[in-house]
């Protein structure tokens, strides 16, 4: 008998091998290859099927494009990560509270003007403490212009422009210092909400100073400027509430029926839900808000009385709020208890406050909502939960083997949603990945929710981050350019007072003020000798003439500490004090073609007597004034 | 089908258990027929996969190249777990923000006038044990300020920073002798040994401007680079460009190409003459230097040095007359030159010449024993011949510039940069073997401890600068792309593309996972840069204040809980400096500082003491909190820092910010430039040849970088015009255009210029002709 089978067995393996052949020339696979050639390799690297699954749900060929752009806040790095999903492929680590020479950003006089402007004085800020970026709607879903974020650590915002990836604006609360790192967005990006996490000493009118929290909203203002849209934060039109003192939450911002409404939590013993009707404060700034430091600003006394503030005590432990993309629910993450709080929004507008308590078995770390569902990450049992909206009840659980954070869902923050993918924070991957040292990153960790059962995919590795919060949009509507205008300032979107077209170099020389009008393109640098003196002040005024997708130039002089990046078209400036003589090569560092490490030239310093120099140099008496030195020395610590 | 399947499954499970059960099976399918997946990427995503817990086969070292830090990442995960930080602030781990970091980054300056916040780096190299990489350290280049940056790879974190004293730009390093004996780094851009003004001019270049080879000595005992017995052998100004120490039969010598043996000065003081790429592509060969170092030790013991700058210098006479340098001619503006790993055999790419030319040691040693030259330079160096030094040469492809070692003996796989390859090849029977595509534009490509004595195959990254296409846009800048190749079959396979999200990898060095093994937490109180206890470390209960006129010492603790103390009284102007000590010891509890509005902020692992300075110079009260980053629920509490309002010092700072508005004001005067009168209008098509950057290439009456447009209407017929700047990529391989990119080392890019815009410019390059 056995025999017979046997050779039966051999007979249809045969007759199959030849059957499939026809199937393995298709770009389908068959249930042979996943058996045989597949599981070889997965067995030699000692993978699980499972894994095999996560593999192809993971897995980009060259070429291939991702679903989603994951922007996440990676914490004081100062930079946005931008994330493919599902390859969880790091895309770019955007520039935006710390000078990151790569792109340049606070290396060119352009962006420097932008970190130095969101200064304190001669306070500057060389990082900043990013959370949950926002992501500007339109009509409640994402329009793709514009990403803003905070620096909790110094109470900034930050714009990055998403038609270029490139960081425009930075404003700074006039005297709220200290910020949750997380912030939110109104439907139509009228105003991006701000709260502060520690409270601040207040000085009031009569110069008595008492503890606040504070709620900002800044304005967010898109304008037609010489054919290009511009847009903006605007801070004389943007206001702060003030709200009685108390650590605070992120804040919320509603939706849809919610519209018109912030919402925040102060923390403590007994917390409370802050209810701050933006709609009403915009309409009461000129009569019921003054001005703090140019700003407005409306007192909490003031706040409560004309219903701008509504608060409503909260159960003990309760310390985050949620709002729904559609703006219909928030969830309120609890501490203490096992109770996940689930507010019903349309009755909050109402004025009832309709909480439901659903018991997540663990204190509730963060909740993020699809149309359909609400998904929790839960600490201690470590896990995620899915909470059907219709009956409010705990659909699945799937357990996670790490401290759970944040949890992110595609588009959650819009009024569509899609039921694909979720990632939770992963605060503690050691011993997951391989060890490289004491300092390492958090990470992402990959769900897979489509099915009833949720299932984890992937554990991604993101550097740089000491925080990870992110938001996450569709690629469908992700469009940026590829080139600039030729002599465009990337900072303005104009066209530079500097621009050069290529055969237009020049030096002008003005005393001991020497600017260069030069240009980049394959492979040259023009011009390629320059000669100044010692102690002059040089500013070399660099326009790249590529258009070629992908084509970007560096430049740097040779220990002068000078450098940027130049992406096609761009026009950007270095300036430096060239106060020693010699001879400095300078080159593109941005390997660029077959002759790039020929894309060279030469800076000579003629030398010249400390006597010369500042006799004839009113701009070095300026730079050397002995008080304005030593201060600036004393705060820098040189 | 479904019958016949059920059947063959069944049959299956009775010859051998099936891997997958038939859902899961089924499912990988399912998914890779949504996803488009073919039956090759499917092996692809099972070869890289990697679920957490597993470690990697090998760790990579990169440079960040502009973006300064030395970025890891491991293969086949390709995962990016790291950019350590070595010249730049690095917010994440608080590098460069404390005091520690920035007095070693300080004490490593290029000049003492100079702050660097910045470098250029380019070739990471490992330290090395009888040619073995022995998982010790890594060692980096800064090419723009030219420095050598030595990582500890027990914490992976950069514990020594020194300057080179006499180069003023250095792309040939690091690279480590079999035993770490030395990091070589060769200079690039020549300029005067002593770095005094001399003028640029041919005979000025000639006489006074030089390039080198330094050999920094490693102390392989205190893990640190020894100025005191550091040397640089003086070589002429040709352009040195990449290095590689020579191993086994090669022991004791280094090897350094060149690029510009022409010793071009660019366009000149009267910017007159064709621009450096031309000028520097001129001749056939360029020099490989051919550096006896064991023999220079010998002269640098004895006393035969010269001091510039404080660092020995063996000068250029000295070093031909003793038969320490030699060169050989080597085509044709290579890039690169690697030893294999039994050092007899030395390939060249050719960058702008299609050949890889493999240079046999055993007979460069008979040329230089036997002191047979084939002439001299200028300089009186010895010249060898090339084709008495030769082994072979190989014709690979456009643009070879790296060569990297595979496992297999022979096997040898080179980066095309032209035509966005790699070709593998045997250079001992010298034929190709095998060629793949990859997207786009490679650089360098590297080899599993291809650089060693013991390559170990398996994979190969290609460094492609361009991704163009390859991934979602993410603005003008997109990220380089690295693709991880299958070699372990006769045919090379592309299994995974990498998008590197910050930084310019130059070039990579991969190890075996096993030869490292890190540390977890440092000791309590230690400071990472000595890596011992720190003078200012604070144990649990020790908190303390200690005021010394303005200055104010906060020596504080920082746990899980927070930080202690909690709160902090100062006076307008004060100097405070914040200790703080982690003294957790648990892997992972990583905890973040900042002092809110202040700017502060200090990153710490577990175990570890740094000091963060700051000046007090606003009054007010500013929170300051102690995150523990491993926690999901971030900050619990925060303290206090409150600042006393001091007239004086306010006084002072509002009279130093008026100044520097004034200052800045100056500085950033927008020059009065005369405006170019333009009495005729222009064509609207010379807009668009502007718009499209055209200009930026081919300007009138030259040739230097693009064919000359004079008469191109008569040459050529509008109709052809206009099909070619519409999809150039159709012609690059045309007999006519071919020769041309072959010329300039550049395929004109496709700049999507729509057809009315080219009608346009047609008619304005139709006004350009030659003067009968």
């Amino acid at each position: 008998m056995k025999p017979i089978l046997v050779a039966l067995c051999l007979m249809l393996l045969f007759s199959a091998c030849t059957k499939k052949t026809g199937d393995e020339q298709s770009a389908e696979l068959s249930d042979q290859f996943v058996n045989g050639e597949l599981s070889e390799v997965a067995k030699a690297r000692g993978l699980k099927p499972e894994d095999l699954v996560s593999a192809v749900k993971t897995y980009n060929p060259s070429g291939a494009l991702d679903e989603y752009l994951a922007f996440f806040g990676t914490g004081v790095s100062g930079r946005l990560a931008v994330v493919g999903m599902p390859s969880m492929k790091i895309l770019k680590y955007v520039a935006v509270f710390s000078a990151e020479p790569w792109q340049g950003f606070a290396f060119d006089d352009e962006s420097k003007a932008i970190i130095k402007g969101s200064a304190r004085e001669e306070i500057e800020y060389s990082f900043g403490d990013m959370g949950t970026p926002a992501l500007s709607l339109t009509n409640g879903t994402h329009d793709g212009r514009a990403l803003f974020v905070a620096d909790g650590a110094n109470g900034r915002v930050g714009i990055v422009d998403l038609a270029e990836y490139e960081t425009k604006q930075i404003v700074t609360h006039p005297y709220l210092r200290n910020s949750n790192a997380d912030i939110s967005v109104s439907a139509n990006s009228e105003y991006v909400a701000q709260t502060t996490a520690n409270p601040e000493i207040f000085v009031g009118t009569g110069n008595e100073s008492r503890a606040i929290a504070g709620a900002s909203f800044w304005r967010f203002i898109e304008k037609e400027r010489e054919g290009h849209k511009h847009f903006f934060i605007d801070p004389s039109t943007s206001f702060t509430v003030l709200l009685p003192k108390g650590k605070q939450s992120s804040p919320a911002m509603g939706k849809g029926e919610s519209d018109g409404l912030m919402l925040s939590i102060t923390q403590g013993e007994t917390p409370y839900l802050n209810v701050v009707n933006w709609k009403t404060a915009e309409g009461l700034i000129s009569t019921k808000a003054f001005k703090v430091s140019g700003h407005f600003t409306m007192d909490e006394k003031t706040a409560l009385a004309s219903k701008v503030l509504a608060r409503h005590e909260l159960p003990a432990g309760a310390y985050k709020v949620v709002i729904s993309g559609n703006g219909k629910y928030a969830a309120i993450s609890n501490k203490i208890s096992s109770n996940l709080h689930l507010l019903d929004l349309k009755a909050l507008s109402a004025g009832t406050v309709s909480l439901a308590n659903i018991d997540v078995g663990g204190a509730s770390v963060d909740a993020a909502f699809t149309e359909k569902n609400l998904y929790v990450t839960v600490h201690n049992p470590n896990k995620v939960v899915r909470i059907g909206l219709s009956d409010k009840s705990v659909k699945s659980s799937h357990a996670l083997d790490f401290p759970a954070g944040s949890i992110i869902i595609p588009e959650a923050d819009t009024n569509k949603t899609q039921e694909r993918y979720a990632v939770v924070v992963n605060h503690s991957p050691y011993g997951r990945f391989t060890r490289i040292g004491p300092q390492t990153g958090l990470s992402a960790h990959l769900l897979d929710i489509r099915e009833d059962k949720i299932s984890s995919i992937y554990d991604a590795s993101i550097p740089q981050s000491t925080r990870l919060a992110g938001v996450v949009m569709s690629t469908t509507i992700n469009k940026p350019i590829f080139r600039y205008k030729i002599g465009t300032d990337p900072r303005t979107g104009l066209i530079s007072s500097y621009k050069t077209p290529s055969g237009q170099e020049k030096i002008v020389r003005d005393g001991k003020r020497v600017h260069v009008y030069a240009t980049v393109i394959r492979s040259h640098i023009t011009p390629d000798y320059i000669e100044v003196e010692q102690g002059d002040t040089v500013s070399i005024h660099i326009t790249s003439n590529e258009q070629s997708r992908d084509q970007t130039h560096g430049f740097t002089i040779d220990s002068y500490n000078v450098h940027g990046s130049w992406e096609p078209g761009k026009t950007a400036t270095v300036t430096f004090v060239a106060d020693r003589s010699g001879v400095f090569p300078f080159y593109c560092t941005e390997f660029c073609s077959a002759l790039h490490l020929e894309m060279q030239g030469y800076l000579l310093v003629k030398p010249m007597s400390d006597k010369n120099i500042s006799q004839s140099d009113s701009l070095q008496k300026l730079r050397n004034n002995p008080k304005m030195k030593s201060f600036f020395n004393y705060i820098k610590g040189e | 089908m479904k019958n016949r399947y059920l059947t063959f499954m069944a049959l299956v499970g009775l010859v051998g258990s099936a891997y997958a059960d038939s859902n899961l099976t089924q499912k990988i399918m399912d998914i890779a027929k949504e996803r488009k997946l073919k039956p090759d990427d499917v092996l692809a995503a099972a070869q890289t996969f990697t679920p957490a817990g597993k470690e990697d086969e090998f760790v990579c070292v990169n440079s960040g190249g502009q973006a300064a830090s030395a970025i890891l990442y491991g293969v086949p995960s390709m995962r990016i777990y790291k950019y350590v930080p070595t010249a730049a602030h690095d917010p994440a781990s608080g590098y460069m923000h404390d005091l520690q970091t920035r007095a070693m980054v300080r004490k490593g300056r290029m000049v003492d006038s100079q702050e660097l916040s910045w470098a250029d780096t380019h070739h990471p190299a490992f330290s090395e044990t009888n040619g073995k990489y022995d998982g010790r350290y890594a060692f980096l280049n800064d090419k723009a300020n030219p420095r050598i940056f030595v990582i500890d790879l027990k914490d992976f974190e950069t514990k020594q920073v020194i300057h080179n004293p006499i180069f003023m730009s250095a792309h040939g390093g690091a690279f480590a002798t079999p035993n770490t004996e030395y990091i070589v780094e060769g200079a690039q851009y020549a300029a005067p040994t002593d770095r005094k003004y001399v003028p640029l001019n041919q005979d000025n270049y000639n006489k006074h401007y030089r390039g080198g080879i330094t050999f920094h000595k490693f102390d392989n005992e205190k893990g640190k680079i020894d100025p005191k017995k550091s040397f640089t052998v003086i070589a002429p100004p040709y352009s040195q460009d990449l290095s590689d120490a020579g191993k086994g039969e090669s022991y004791g010598y280094s090897f350094t190409n060149s690029f510009c043996s022409e010793r071009y000065i660019g366009t000149g003081p009267d910017g007159k003459q064709p621009p450096f790429e031309a000028g520097c592509s001129a001749r056939d060969t360029d020099f490989m230097h051919v550096v006896h170092w064991q023999k220079a030790e010998e002269l640098f013991k004895k006393g035969k040095f010269k001091m510039v700058n404080n660092h020995a210098v063996i000068p250029m006479d000295v070093a031909a007359k003793e038969g320490i340098l030699f060169l050989i001619p080597e085509p044709k503006s290579p890039h690169g030159n690697d030893v294999s790993p039994d050092g007899r055999f030395i390939i060249v790419a050719g960058k702008l010449d299609t050949h890889a030319s493999v240079y046999d040691f055993r007979k460069i040693k008979k040329l230089v024993e036997e002191k047979d030259f084939a002439g001299h330079d200028e300089y009186g160096i010895p010249i060898l011949d090339l084709q008495k030094s030769l082994h072979g040469q190989v014709q690979v492809g456009l643009g070879p510039l790296h060569t990297q070692y595979g496992s297999e003996p022979g096997v040898v796989y080179t980066s095309l940069y032209l035509d966005s390859q790699v070709v593998k090849w045997d250079y001992i029977n010298k034929k190709v073997l095998d060629k793949v595509s990859v997207n786009y534009n490679i650089g360098h490509l590297v080899s599993m401890q291809g650089d060693s004595v013991e390559p170990a195959g398996k994979y190969l990254i290609a460094l492609n600068k361009l991704a163009i296409d390859r991934f979602d846009p993410v603005g003008p800048l997109l990220p380089q792309n690295h693709q991880l190749i299958d070699t372990s079959k006769p045919k090379m396979r592309v299994i995974y593309d990498l998008p590197l999200p910050l930084g310019e990898p130059h070039y990579t060095v991969c190890i075996d996972n096993k030869k490292l093994n890190p540390i977890t937490t440092y000791p309590v109180g230690t400071d990472p840069v000595q890596m011992k206890l720190s003078p200012v470390a604070t144990l649990k209960g020790k908190e303390k204040v200690v005021r010394n006129g303005k200055k104010v010492e906060v020596f504080g603790t920082l746990s899980r809980d927070g930080v202690v103390p909690m709160n902090v009284d100062v006076t307008q102007g004060d100097e405070v400096i914040f200790h703080l000590t982690n003294i957790e010891q648990e892997e992972g509890k990583l905890i973040k500082f900042t002092v809110n509005g202040m700017g502060v902020l200090g990153v710490f692992t577990p175990g570890k003491t740094s000091s963060l300075r700051f000046v007090a110079s606003q009054k007010g009260s500013y929170s300051y909190s102690a995150e523990d980053i491993s926690s999901p629920f971030g900050v619990q509490d925060f303290g206090q820092l409150n600042v006393k309002f001091d007239q004086q010092f306010e006084n002072r700072r509002q009279e130093a910010r008026a100044l520097e508005s004034e200052y800045v004001a100056a500085l950033f005067k927008l020059p009065e430039v005369t405006k170019v009168a333009t009495t005729e209008k222009l064509h609207p098509g010379a807009v668009k040849f502007e718009e499209y950057g055209c200009i930026g290439c081919h300007i009138h009456g030259e040739a230097e970088t693009a064919p000359d447009l004079t008469d191109v209407t008569v040459r050529r017929s509008k109709d052809w015009i206009k099909k070619f700047v519409a999809n150039p990529e159709n012609y690059y391989t045309d007999p006519t255009i071919a020769p041309l990119v072959a010329k300039y080392a550049l395929e004109m890019p496709n700049l999507e210029v729509p057809p009315e815009d080219i009608d346009l410019i047609i008619e304005y390059l139709d006004q350009f002709k030659s003067k009968k």
